[in-house]
């Protein structure tokens, strides 16, 4: 990035020579989260109208959700928080980011293969494999982009100037490898050289619980835990319970698959097994969350933007965590299996937890990296209010209407009347989901005023050179 | 956390154990399950599961390319885990054996829609009605299922007269005067594999429930 004088103006080289990738794995993160929450209205559309766009295959419901969840994860989720951990790792170790153009190359191709494998899923060439949706072609490239990044994220940990590594930076360590571990796994195993029966359901459901448990959620909170006591200038008084509950976390979330699997065509030791480590998550979930409390003041957390989302997004993960190690009872499943419930749960934990976790970190990364201040307050308190208040609507609809359809479909109610009854909180969930997408724009925009301030003054020589031929010498001198 | 090489060795110890556990033990422990070959009460033998026919394995992949799997699950819990077996969505649990000749395997997560599981031993010995595919609510009052118009092809009666395969439409799903509705080979194939599911077979690790004379009645 062209940013040299900057950085020496500034005094921060590490943060500002890393920028340019950073900021567009944030940028096009965003811009893949339009198109995740474009996606997931249009599936909202054609739950209640089901003969909506029906002459077009692309506009089957299964695809369009499919491409939704891809989007929003692969996207989403995944470009940020590359983006979001690599700045971190550069800021705590005291580091640039090392080779800038082969990680620019890096989230290029990212984006790249994702522009193949979404529309790919539309088209029908999905693999009808839950989060393992995108078409074989584009699978190498994809691996090959996210490789080299945590490669690169790698080497800023093991380079670091300190001798401490935080639990953040630990956090993103985890993140950085278990994503590669699993994807490879799940792709071998399942597409290319697919193994026999249920026991690609087992894989498929391995892959699932550790993509969000594990890659998501470290991710998520390895921004947290940097953030949380930078913004409110407080170190939970419980921060010594952060390292337990980092490997207490570690070993538990890659064995609670099963749960999903309650009931199912598999051997019943995978289940139970789920049971005993859903219930046990439950110790992870509290000792983080305590670790992760601030005890900041409310009039603290409604001046900072960043600091009120990050608070929200540790509420989530609380809540997410412990209705996560509830529903593991089979009494519970047995219930709300294979309802909306889940759904719901699936959106408290990417929306809720981990994208107000990089929301917080994009208000706290960009005016380092492009050394502006963000212009318009009000932007940002519509964006916060708006996501704060969309998510919430969203997931709080699907979880009680979720419970009603368990409850309908465990008492024999008939299919069609279960979903009729289900529609109204759908259709709340598709309301919520559109105040969650129109508060984007006010961070686009707010993010575009950034832009355009940072350009300012680099192109004034540019005004300068271009005004040169018409102006006449004497005012050129000004 | 001081040293970064105890961290990336517990880190690799807590991956490779879930892997070990989730991935490769199940893969030793299911790996060795074939076609069970059986005697069924009349003395004759049978295989299960059956491969499918080819259009049905064709359908399959219509099946999978649509994303039915959104909606729609194949997997029949044991009585002491839900009531499907009460709802008529099979008569006994589905196992692991009964997945054997599907790839990839779509158990699904979601029941917006009834299981499928047997939905073809639901059909009985009537066809699969392609009307349901056209528009569902041809056939279900209120269904949220999404029609799949774009799998039929609406035609000028030619002057041959009428196709054997048009569909049967009435009120306001019915085509213009002059014009019918056939299935394209893509719908015929999905049906074909709709009506290929079926699991009622009698399996030692999944016994058929013993009908008594009393519940027949």
């Amino acid at each position: 990035m062209s940013s040299g004088t900057t950085a020496s103006v500034r005094g921060e080289p590490y943060e500002v020579r890393s920028g340019g990738p950073v900021l567009f794995l944030l940028a096009s993160g965003l811009l893949w989260l339009l198109v995740g929450l474009t996606l997931t209205l249009l599936t909202g559309i054609k739950l209640q109208f089901p003969a909506f766009g029906s002459e077009f295959a692309f506009l089957s419901y299964g695809r369009l959700q499919s491409a939704a969840g891809c989007a929003l994860v692969y996207g989403f989720a995944a470009q940020v928080g590359l983006g979001l951990s690599l700045w971190l790792l550069a800021r705590l170790g005291g580091r640039a980011l090392p080779g800038g153009g082969l990680a620019g190359i890096a989230a290029a191709s990212w984006n790249v293969a994702l522009s193949i494998g979404i529309p790919g899923i539309v088209a029908g060439q999905g693999t009808g494999l839950r989060w393992l949706e995108l078409p074989r072609e584009s699978v190498p490239l994809l691996f090959l982009s996210y490789l080299v990044l945590a490669i690169l994220g790698a080497r800023l940990l093991f380079q670091r100037s300190t001798s401490r590594i935080s639990t953040g930076q630990a956090y993103i360590l985890v993140a950085l490898f278990w994503f590669p571990w699993i994807f490879s796994t799940a792709q071998v195993a399942l597409v290319f050289l697919p193994v026999r029966g249920v026991l690609q359901a087992i894989i498929a459901g391995w892959y699932a619980q550790a993509l969000f448990l594990g890659w998501l959620s470290s991710l998520a909170l390895g921004v947290l835990y940097v953030l949380l006591p930078e913004l409110s200038g407080r170190v939970s008084p419980y921060s010594r319970h952060a390292g337990f509950g980092f490997w207490s976390w570690l070993v538990l979330t890659g064995w609670t698959s099963g749960s999903a699997l309650v009931g199912g065509p598999v051997p019943a030791w995978i289940p139970t097994l789920a049971v005993a480590s859903g219930v046990l998550l439950l110790i992870p979930t509290v000792l983080i969350s305590l670790s992760l409390h601030s005890g900041s003041r409310l009039r603290a957390l409604f001046s900072s933007p960043a600091l009120f989302l990050a608070t929200v997004s540790g509420i989530s993960f609380t809540v997410w965590g412990v209705l996560t190690a509830l529903t593991s009872f089979r009494c519970a499943r047995e219930v709300l299996q294979f309802t909306q419930f889940f759904v719901g749960l699936n959106q408290l934990g990417l929306f809720g937890f981990v994208a107000f976790a990089f929301f917080a970190g994009i208000y706290v990364a960009v005016p380092r990296l492009l050394g502006v201040k963000w212009k318009y307050p009000i932007l940002s308190v519509l964006h916060v209010a708006g996501s704060v208040a969309g998510v919430g609507l969203a997931v709080a609809s699907l979880l009680l209407g979720g419970w009603l359809q368990g409850w309908a479909l465990h008492d024999g109610v008939d299919s069609v009347t279960v979903v009729r009854h289900l529609q109204p909180w759908l259709c709340l969930n598709f309301l919520g989901i559109l105040l969650f997408l129109g508060s984007q724009f006010a961070l686009l925009l707010q993010l575009l005023a950034a832009v355009v301030y940072f350009l300012l003054p680099l192109g004034q020589p540019v005004v300068a050179w271009v005004l040169a031929p018409t102006s006449t010498s004497g005012t050129k001198s000004s | 956390m001081k040293h970064g090489a105890v961290l990336f060795c517990g880190i690799l110890t807590a991956f490779s154990a879930s892997w070990w556990g989730m991935v490769a033990y199940p893969q030793r422990q299911l790996s060795p399950l074939t076609t069970y070959l059986g005697t069924n009460d009349a003395g004759n033998t049978y295989l299960y599961p059956n491969a499918r026919s080819g259009e049905a394995v064709q359908g399959r992949q219509v099946y999978l390319s649509l994303g039915c799997v959104a909606c729609h699950t194949q997997q029949v819990r044991p009585v002491d885990g839900g009531n499907d077996i009460a709802r008529g969505w099979g008569r006994r649990r589905s196992v692991a054996r009964d997945y054997l000749n599907d790839s990839p395997v779509q158990l699904g997560e979601s029941r917006l829609g009834p299981d499928l599981a047997n939905y073809g031993e639901r059909l009985g010995t009537n066809a699969f009605p392609l009307a349901r595919l056209f528009n569902p609510r041809a056939v279900v009052t209120n269904s949220v299922c999404q029609p799949l118009p774009f799998l039929f092809e609406n035609r000028v009666i030619r002057s041959s007269g009428p196709s054997a395969d048009a569909l049967v439409l009435k009120g306001a799903y019915a085509p213009g005067a002059g014009h019918e509705v056939v299935p394209t080979l893509a719908a015929v194939q999905l049906a074909s594999y709709l009506k290929s599911l079926q699991t009622s077979v009698e399996l030692p690790e999944a016994p058929l429930p013993v009908v008594t004379e009393e519940a027949s009645k």
